[in-house]
């Protein structure tokens, strides 16, 4: 209707009586159009994938690699240095570090507050030893807000310090979210693990359906 | 009908006389109007999950389906949701106001059925003065709206208040007016009379009774859609504007009431349109007099049948209200203004001026008669030829680039849901 | 005819209670915590400027006063309207039709002169205004 109503016609001016009924059977020719377009589409296919559910290949696997999901750390790999939580801007990790009698360093607490993360990649980027990551996972929806702060520290565990080169493996992404944030599905299923692991190119998005 | 029930269920209580008739009548009455109540429920809830659906598809997406199959019980959950939702009235706000407007406009949509004929004896009761009644008591629904804009104390809501009894009241005009060209042709007022002056048969319906009916239809209808703010016309709660408009202060079941009387207010301009100009409950081939004087389980069957095609011709208009509002986009204020007073309250003035003259001057039967319905017959075919070859070449121009996006067949008629 | 306003008047109590009903029912499962916050009048997240009783453009009274006059035409020609048909039945046709053709000219005729007159135009500029101190008429085709 809108379309029927050309700029040159201004309130004031409604161009005389032949531009009155043009202006009419423009309104009900271009209504008539638009309908059997809208119509139109009651005969296609609709476009959108079912989420989560329904999707052939679970999302976070067709995420790229560079994804910034939740936060995760790999204990076995911090020194505790801190420098992540000196980075966050909006101070969602806390840390503490405590020395025992035996004069070793050692984690008692490592908490990532994700309902204040906004994702921005600092703190990982900060981490000297890729103990913090994102992980590929994105949904935590919980019914408590203060289940979305994460408790990496069960029992404090010492500090990392390794050697150049001696440093264990970083354990898969995901799969420390896992342990500390109850009801995270599958981080990944057997099929993509085994795609991934043989092809090597993770970020092909071949999953995509 | 419900006096004939109240009669009966006097004799049949033993009740004497002028006093004892008041107690039935008042039961029956109040019986018609649960069942009217639990017709609106059962209408206005599945209309929205129904109008979604429609939306999905348009849209290209599938639609609520998860709660219930194919998500029919989505309206039930989104009831419940609001009944469990808490009841906020702001601070500032006129209480008294606020809390009686759903009341108000509840109310004046609801009353509306009182003269709505649902088949043949299926009516409440029947005014002379039918379709001046429904005119005048939708009136109500307009001081429900201002009503909440203004005792909302929220500029959004004062806005959307003062534009929609603005936009309420400016439509009213032609709807009436195009309304004046049905009782002219039918020389009633009364809505029962209304239909029974039409036939079964499309060729005696209004609509196509000559081409200036068959244009008032669509005057009536789009100031019908218009005053129940439905898009293109629902700038009264045009989001990106107004927020939501009247009821932006509203929450829970008291939202709720505004909701279920514009889905359910859908019913009431299928019936109008119904009533006034697609031959209403008529059923094709059965002359209404028969109906009258048939008895007992015959009765019964022909109010079902004619229950039947009337629901199917307004369900047709209420597909139809749902499709365009999912096609046009919504009228700018001044534009709608201007579709009002300057094209629809001419068009309908004009309109019924000419039907009047035809009325007067075309006898019923008579060669200039059927020569005029057969002109309108044929101007309805042709719009219908043209919608349905128009949509088939939007499907086919938009066919190929989307099997190649997919790699599956794009055809996918609406019953096969997802 | 009472029967009739009895009916009516039974359909608008009833729908009445039903809201009242549903509304005192639902008192019992729903929570009720207000708070100044919540209960704050909303204006998309900002804090409320003012009161929202603001004084609105006059061009809505001026629509409720067309409309106020087209309203009470329709009255008064609905039920000429619905005799007409008996009556050029009747053999008196002319007189009716005549009749309502002259009260729609009288109000096209009205309509027009609003048209003319730019009173039909949502959009205003205060340019067509006449000057003060001229004579009264505003709007004058220059």
């Amino acid at each position: 209707m809108v379309s029927a109503l050309p700029p040159a016609v201004t309130p004031g001016n409604p161009g005389g009586v032949r531009g009155w009924v043009g202006h009419i059977v423009r309104t009900a020719s271009s209504i008539l159009e638009g309908l059997a377009v809208t119509l139109s589409w009651a005969f296609r296919r609709p476009y959108t994938i079912q989420y989560p559910d329904k999707v052939e290949v679970p999302v976070p696997e067709t995420l790229p690699e560079a994804y910034r999901g939740i936060l995760e750390v790999d204990l076995r790999l911090c020194t505790g240095c801190l420098q992540c939580e000196k980075t966050c801007p909006i101070q969602c990790i806390s840390i503490s570090i405590e020395k025992g009698e035996d004069a070793v360093r050692r984690l008692t607490r490592f908490d990532i507050d994700i309902s204040r993360c906004m994702y921005c990649g600092l703190c990982s980027e900060s981490c000297a030893f890729d103990a913090l990551a994102h992980s590929n996972q994105f949904e935590a929806a919980r019914q408590d807000i203060s289940e979305l702060t994460l408790h990496f520290v069960r029992e404090p565990v010492p500090v990392a310090r390794h050697k150049a080169g001696e440093a264990p493996p970083r354990r898969p992404r995901g799969e420390i979210l896992r342990e500390v944030l109850p009801g995270l599905g599958p981080v990944m299923s057997p099929p993509a693990r085994d795609r991934r692991a043989g092809q090597g190119d993770p970020s092909s998005g071949e999953g995509k359906p | 009908m419900l006096r004939l029930i109240a009669q009966r269920l006097q004799s049949w209580l033993n009740l004497p006389g002028e006093t004892g008739a008041v107690l039935p009548a008042l039961a029956v009455m109040l019986g018609a109007a649960l069942l009217a109540f639990v017709f609106i429920a059962f209408f206005a809830g599945p209309v929205t999950w129904w109008e979604r659906r429609v939306a999905g598809r348009v849209m290209s997406r599938i639609g609520p389906n998860r709660v219930g199959p194919q998500g029919v019980l989505q309206w039930l959950a989104d009831g419940l949701k609001s009944f469990l939702k808490e009841d906020i009235v702001p601070a500032a706000a006129d209480r008294p106001l606020f809390l009686f407007a759903p009341y108000l406009f509840f109310g004046g949509y609801m009353a509306t059925f009182v003269v709505l004929p649902f088949g043949a004896h299926l009516v409440a009761t029947d005014l002379s003065v039918g379709l001046l009644y429904l005119i005048a008591i939708s009136g109500l629904v307009v001081v429900g709206i201002l009503m909440a804009g203004w005792g909302s104390n929220n500029k959004w809501a004062l806005f959307g208040g003062i534009r929609s009894a603005a936009q309420l009241v400016s439509y009213e005009i032609p709807s009436a007016f195009s309304l004046l060209a049905v009782v002219l042709a039918t020389g009633t007022l009364s809505m029962q009379g209304i239909v029974r002056a039409q036939g079964g048969w499309p060729w005696e319906w209004l609509l196509f009774r000559n081409p200036l009916l068959f244009g008032m239809f669509f005057v009536s209808f789009a100031a019908s859609l218009a005053e129940n703010n439905r898009t293109p016309f629902d700038l009264p709660e045009g989001e990106s504007e107004l927020v939501a408009g009247y009821h932006v202060e509203y929450s829970g079941m008291r939202f709720l009431w505004f909701m279920f009387a514009e889905w359910g207010n859908l019913w009431v301009i299928a019936s109008l349109a119904t009533v006034g100009f697609l031959g209403g409950w008529q059923i094709p081939g059965v002359r209404p007099e028969v109906i009258d004087q048939s008895t007992g389980w015959a009765f019964a069957g022909w109010q079902a049948l004619s229950f039947l095609v009337f629901a199917g011709k307004a369900s047709m208009l209420v597909l139809f209200a749902i499709q365009i509002r999912w096609t046009l986009p919504r009228l700018r204020v001044d534009q709608m203004m201007i579709v009002c007073w300057k094209y629809l309250v001419p068009l309908a003035l004009l309109g019924s001026a000419g039907v009047l003259v035809l009325v007067a001057l075309v006898p019923e039967g008579s060669p200039v008669d059927w020569f005029l319905r057969a002109v309108s017959l044929g101007l309805g075919l042709w719009l219908i030829i043209a919608y349905v070859r128009k949509a088939r070449a939007a499907y086919l121009a938009d066919r190929e680039p989307y099997r190649r996006l997919e790699g599956k067949d794009p055809w996918y008629p609406p019953y096969r849901l997802p | 005819m009472r029967f009739d306003a009895a009916v009516v008047a039974v359909f608008l109590l009833t729908a009445l209670g039903i809201v009242g009903a549903a509304m005192a029912l639902g008192r019992l499962v729903r929570p009720n915590r207000p708070d100044p916050i919540k209960n704050q009048t909303y204006e998309c997240g900002e804090r409320p400027i003012g009161s929202g009783w603001f004084s609105f453009n006059p061009r809505f009274y001026q629509l409720a006063l067309l409309f106020l006059i087209f309203d009470v035409e329709i009255a008064l020609t609905w039920p000429v309207a619905a005799v007409v048909r008996s009556w050029v039945a009747g053999g008196r046709g002319v007189v009716a039709v005549v009749e309502i053709l002259l009260f729609l000219a009288v109000l096209v005729a009205a309509l027009a002169w609003l048209w003319g007159r730019g009173d039909l135009d949502w959009i205003r500029e205060l340019g067509t205004l006449p000057p003060p101190g001229k004579d009264g008429e505003r709007g004058d085709d220059a």
